[in-house]
């Protein structure tokens, strides 16, 4: 019996004890025990903070340029971990529950309702002042009423037009429209990557069209959808737009001075400063008098649950979010980055950056993008639709009712 | 292709011809030839069975003039003679089905002798004629080339100047050789961390499984015991179930308990994956040891634990060496539990971290291509090498070959 | 090194129904299968039970936390309720993705197997290392092989050699029909090998004496293959066939890898269906998931059932 019970044994213990050891927490106990090891860090860290940015790699390293400022001001580091945007939010909500994941989460404010519903980040409400932040981005990171992080920039999409091209940027589709005949042989009056739904949900609202209504209800109506689809299928007939754009090829036409007007947010001023010519930009063209109003997306700082050095972190936002940080950003890493404070927007920088006031201006008609959990349900039917209506010569009105069905039943199933 | 297609030889799965199910297929056989063969033919009785063509000294071998060449179109009217008759010839065609090795070898050196006194007259499918195998040549070149087509690609690929990306050019040979992507490759310490974390999976998921298959699958053969069909049928039916079907609870058990991100919690995922085909197959193995091996071992005064590690063990080599390379495979190349279930990228394995560098935008082909080649090196040597005992049988769900 | 059995095949029968006596009324056997059967308790049986549990219950990431609640058969009359639902394309595809595939695999691997099955070619096993390529290498590396080096728009070998032989090039993976296609091709590709090694394995048992007297008979070799090869292969076939249905059902790796199941879901199967209801586009509808998982099982389970009973594994235990 000995070789059987010896290494029954040995396999039991060897299984079971991992598993013992793992059993030390469920979600709830490592949250509890993060606040209590955070009430005891206070403002220190026994271990560098760790931030997960949903950024661009220039961020990234400017993010840990500020790490370094901030470790010689109050002693703790930071780390910053970089992957692929579209594993972010899985291996985050995988990793707080589990007691991993990072102290600081840098993240589109589509995800604070889903962040802040479920307990994976701090609840900031009271414990600290929002007053130097744009109010649109302040709303960005609430929902329901409770403050979950801070807000960091914020982003909109505008009008991109060419000067020499282009006296005066386009006003109105229907300028678009005028507009294609009179230009040199070969070139666009519009190229944008049409069927992406952030790109041509301005338009949406501007045919009276709403997404979600204050208490994150989906309120889409088939007429408003049909309105929508059939004035940009018209937009792409009569102003001669070229079919089956992407992102890339639309932003090589207007590089290239085949395009006059373009569509998109700030990402591009830096690509677009290195070649020297002549773009200005201004508000989206309205429809019909009524003018186009895209999405504010705002990033916004997060605080995990489960971080034991809470108050470092929100040291740390503090920091980064000072009106000298924010102004180096703009100056060094990014002419078009946009801070979510007030504050930088006074700085000669950004007071004398065309390209800066001209997305503020076009940020006084945005509509802060939805944070309620189940927002993403919105891009594959939008996608569907457009690209149905606008590559497949479908009808507007029934890929209208198709994308609002998909998108109401998708939405019940997550109740 | 899963991991299952990785399937072991059966032990019981034999080519001998004193095996039951072979002399039934023969009869069918027999009685198929008779059904469907165009007209009934005489047989002389007074000559031995030989293989058509075959002219024994001064033996005209029986309807020699008869027999065919090639492309004789069927339907065509056959010329007279005689022939073989198929019906109640029982006795004189033992020869064709004499079992047992000896015999046939006895038959076919008699019925075979030199090689120039054997000519193929007829159109069978497995000696044809010349032209036939011609065709078949050209046949088997195209289609092999189609096959390792992706396979050459790649290699040319990762020998390829990596200069940033490819122009799209179509050309057989490496644009500009070089080794450069390689040396990236074996330089970069993310590919070595990954290569070591792809040893601790697939190592501890082999050490693992062997451990526990072993005695398990012993146990279901040797012994009886509460439960045990219960739990045999349990091994059978969850063969066909992947380890996607339970990945969810199994995620949410891991978040829970704390295993996401562990060494420990992929392996002992994989080991439970691999368990029910490990231990069916070693246990339809062990049934094919006489139990008198042990009982032997037990005369010469071995306890029976004694009797299973020291003498049965030893003889089951061969089924051992094939759950670790089972096991090996599963943690070496699985993909999606440690996709789901390793976030940080210290612990990812090669598989994984491939799948990442496709990710990017910009991704450098030629560094990817490296990467795939060394991941897959090992793996695909050991199947060509191995090929004939991992195909043979099928032995998921116990299929008697 | 070949399995020792063969010489003792006839002891067999014995020794599979040979109990050691010296074990009984031991509590070795437990000792023997306990640890094989714990960590098949956590990992296998206690998930399934949790699987159905969690189905009638609304989990997803927002409540992961906090905890979910009890909802009956709501996740159930999502999945299944209206015959438009995605379910049940996905289903449909599912099955046409099996037939196909298993159709190709066993076609064109038996097909090839006779080839190789003939006497005179000198090249054989060069042939056969060849062919056997696809199943040899990793499933990882071989689909985003060809997802990059092959189906890629712009520098793929297949739209580099289409645009030297001056047609336009397609795209292979931006577009539902020829993703599809994208993928079947990819997966015939690397299933062929398998059925090609079995079928030769079942080929060399057929004695050539058959086809001997068969030609001395007059049979053609379509005659020649209706009467001897098929019908003796079969045995070996029918349980491969179902094995490969069962592989291929559950083959997510080559759609996961190749598409993604994009584009937008438009080349899901069940299983990758699945996998996206739970982990992918932020949807972590982990209870819905477990609904459709809990679906997936039974057919599967059925599947799996006719296999045991075709192949007569159990037989033998009963």
């Amino acid at each position: 019996m000995k070789y059987s019970k010896a290494m029954v044994a040995t396999s039991v213990l060897a299984l079971l004890l991992p598993l013992l050891s793992a059993c030390a927490g469920s979600p709830a106990a490592f949250i509890a025990n993060a606040e209590a090891a955070s009430a005891q860090n206070g403002s220190t860290c026994p271990r560098p903070l760790v931030i997960w940015p949903a950024t661009g790699d220039n961020e990234d390293a400017y993010l840990l340029d500020l790490g370094r400022q901030f470790q010689q001001q109050s002693g703790v580091g930071l780390e910053l971990l970089d992957m692929p945007f579209d594993d972010i939010l899985r291996k985050y909500v995988t990793a707080v529950p589990s007691g991993k994941g990072p102290d600081i989460l840098l993240g589109p404010s589509d995800w604070t309702g889903l962040l802040g519903e479920g307990g994976y980040v701090v609840d900031l409400t009271g414990k600290y002042d929002t007053g130097r932040f744009l109010e649109n981005t302040v709303e960005a990171a609430t929902y329901q009423g409770q403050l979950w992080g801070v807000p960091k920039s914020f982003e909109v999409v505008a009008q991109y037009y060419n000067a020499d091209l282009l006296e005066q940027p386009a006003e109105s589709f229907d300028t678009l429209k005028q507009l294609s005949p009179g230009l040199a042989g070969g070139n666009y009056a519009l190229a944008y990557d049409i069927t992406n739904f952030y790109f041509s949900a301005p338009f949406l609202y501007a045919v009276g069209g709403e997404l979600f209504d204050e208490n994150g209800e989906f309120v889409l109506t088939e007429e408003a959808a049909t309105a929508w689809l059939t004035e940009l299928r018209d937009l792409q007939n009569e102003a001669a737009l070229p079919r089956e754009v992407t992102s890339e090829s639309a932003n090589a036409l207007f590089r290239g001075d085949n395009s006059a007007t373009f569509f998109s947010g700030p990402w591009e001023v830096e690509g677009f400063r290195e070649l020297g010519f002549n773009w200005k930009v201004a508000n989206l063209p309205a429809v019909n008098g009524q003018p186009a109003r895209p999405f504010l997306g705002t990033k916004v700082m997060f605080i995990s649950s489960t971080s034991p050095c809470q108050q470092a972190a929100l040291d740390f936002i503090e920091f980064s979010t000072q009106p000298e940080q924010e102004v180096a950003w703009v100056r060094d890493v990014n002419a078009a980055y946009l801070p979510a404070a007030r504050a930088p927007y006074e700085d000669p920088v950004l007071a004398e950056s065309e390209a800066v006031q001209s997305f503020l201006q076009q940020a006084e008609t945005s509509v802060p993008f939805p944070n309620a959990p189940g927002v993403g349900q919105i891009w594959t039917p939008g996608l569907d639709a457009l690209t149905a209506v606008l590559n497949q010569g479908a009808d507007p009105a029934t890929a209208a009712r198709q994308m609002v069905e998909t998108i109401r039943e998708n939405l019940e199933v997550r109740e | 292709m899963t991991e299952r297609q990785r399937s072991v030889a059966n032990p019981e799965h034999t080519r001998d011809r004193d095996d039951d199910a072979t002399l039934r297929r023969d009869g069918e056989a027999r009685r198929e030839l008779r059904e469907n063969s165009p007209t009934e033919r005489e047989f002389d009785a007074t000559l031995p069975y030989q293989a058509p063509g075959y002219e024994p000294e001064g033996h005209p071998a029986p309807g020699k003039a008869a027999l065919y060449d090639d492309n004789t179109a069927p339907g065509q009217p056959q010329p007279a003679k005689a022939t073989l008759m198929t019906q109640g010839t029982q006795p004189a065609m033992v020869p064709l089905q004499a079992t047992g090795a000896q015999a046939e070898l006895e038959r076919s050196g008699a019925a075979r002798p030199a090689q120039a006194n054997y000519r193929i007259r007829g159109g069978s499918v497995i000696r044809p004629s010349e032209t036939n195998l011609l065709l078949t040549n050209l046949l088997l070149v195209a289609v092999s080339i189609l096959f390792a087509f992706p396979v050459y690609w790649v290699i040319k690929t990762s020998l390829q100047g990596s200069g940033g990306l490819l122009s799209t050019e179509f050309s057989l040979l490496p644009q500009d050789f070089t080794l450069s992507n390689y040396s990236r490759v074996f330089g970069d310490r993310g590919f070595w961390r990954s290569l070591l974390n792809s040893f601790i999976f697939a190592g501890g998921t082999t050490l693992l499984s062997l451990v526990l298959a072993i005695s398990a699958a012993y146990a279901y053969s040797r012994m009886r015991f509460r439960g045990r069909t219960p739990t045999l049928w349990a091994m059978v039916l969850l063969q066909g179930v992947p380890a996607t079907a339970t990945i969810i609870p199994l995620y949410i058990l891991f978040v829970n308990l704390g295993l996401i991100d562990t060494y420990w919690g992929l392996i002992i995922a994989y080991t439970a994956s691999t368990l029910p085909f490990s231990i069916w197959m070693m246990k339809s193995f062990f049934d094919t040891i006489p139990k008198d091996i042990e009982e032997a071992a037990q005369v010469d005064g071995a306890s029976l634990n004694e009797a299973f590690l020291r003498v049965v063990l030893p003889l089951s080599l061969p089924a051992l060496a094939i759950t670790a390379l089972f096991a090996f495979f599963t943690g070496w190349t699985e993909f999606l539990l440690a996709v789901t279930f390793i976030n940080s990228e210290q612990l990812l394995p090669l598989g994984v971290r491939l799948y990442s560098v496709v990710g990017e935008n910009t991704t450098e082909w030629g560094f990817f291509a490296a990467m795939a080649v060394v991941f897959a090196l090992p793996v695909m040597i050991i199947f060509i090498a191995f090929q004939r005992y991992l195909v043979g049988g099928l032995t998921v769900g116990g299929v008697k070959g | 090194m070949a399995i020792q059995s063969q010489s003792r095949r006839g002891a067999a029968p014995a020794a599979s129904k040979a109990v050691l006596e010296g074990f009984k009324g031991t509590a070795a056997p437990y000792y023997y299968v306990a640890p094989a059967l714990l960590v098949m308790a956590i990992i296998t049986f206690f998930p399934i039970i949790y699987m159905v549990y969690l189905s009638f219950r609304n989990l997803t990431a927002l409540n992961l936390i906090s905890g979910s609640e009890f909802v009956g058969l709501r996740n159930y009359a999502n999945v299944l309720g209206s015959l438009d639902s995605t379910f049940y394309t996905v289903t449909l595809r599912t099955f046409v993705w099996t037939i196909i595939n298993v159709f190709f695999h066993i076609t064109l691997g038996v097909f090839l197997a006779i080839q190789l099955n003939k006497r005179g070619l000198r090249l054989a096993p060069i042939y056969r290392t060849l062919l056997i390529l696809p199943w040899a290498v990793p499933t990882v590396v071989s689909a985003l092989m060809w997802r990059t080096t092959l189906y890629d728009y712009n520098f793929g070998a297949f739209n580099q050699f289409l645009s030297a032989a001056g047609l336009p090039a397609v795209s292979w993976l931006q577009n539902a029909t020829n993703a599809f296609i994208a993928v079947l091709l990819f997966n015939v590709w690397a299933g062929i090998p398998f059925n090609m090694l079995v079928a030769s394995g079942a080929l060399k048992s057929i004695p050539d004496e058959l086809y001997e007297a068969a030609v001395v008979d007059g049979a053609t070799p379509l005659q020649q293959h209706r009467s001897i090869t098929l019908p003796l292969i079969r045995p070996t076939m029918i349980p491969a066939t179902i094995l490969g249905i069962i592989w291929t059902f559950n083959n997510l790796l080559a759609v996961y890898l190749i598409t993604q199941g994009g584009p937008s879901g438009k080349t899901d199967i069940l299983l990758t269906y699945l996998y996206r209801t739970a982990f992918l586009d932020n949807n972590f509808l982990y209870s819905v998931a477990s609904a459709i998982t809990v679906i997936v099982f039974f057919i599967l389970l059925a599947f799996v059932l006719l296999n045991v009973k075709i192949s007569g594994a159990m037989k033998e235990e009963a």
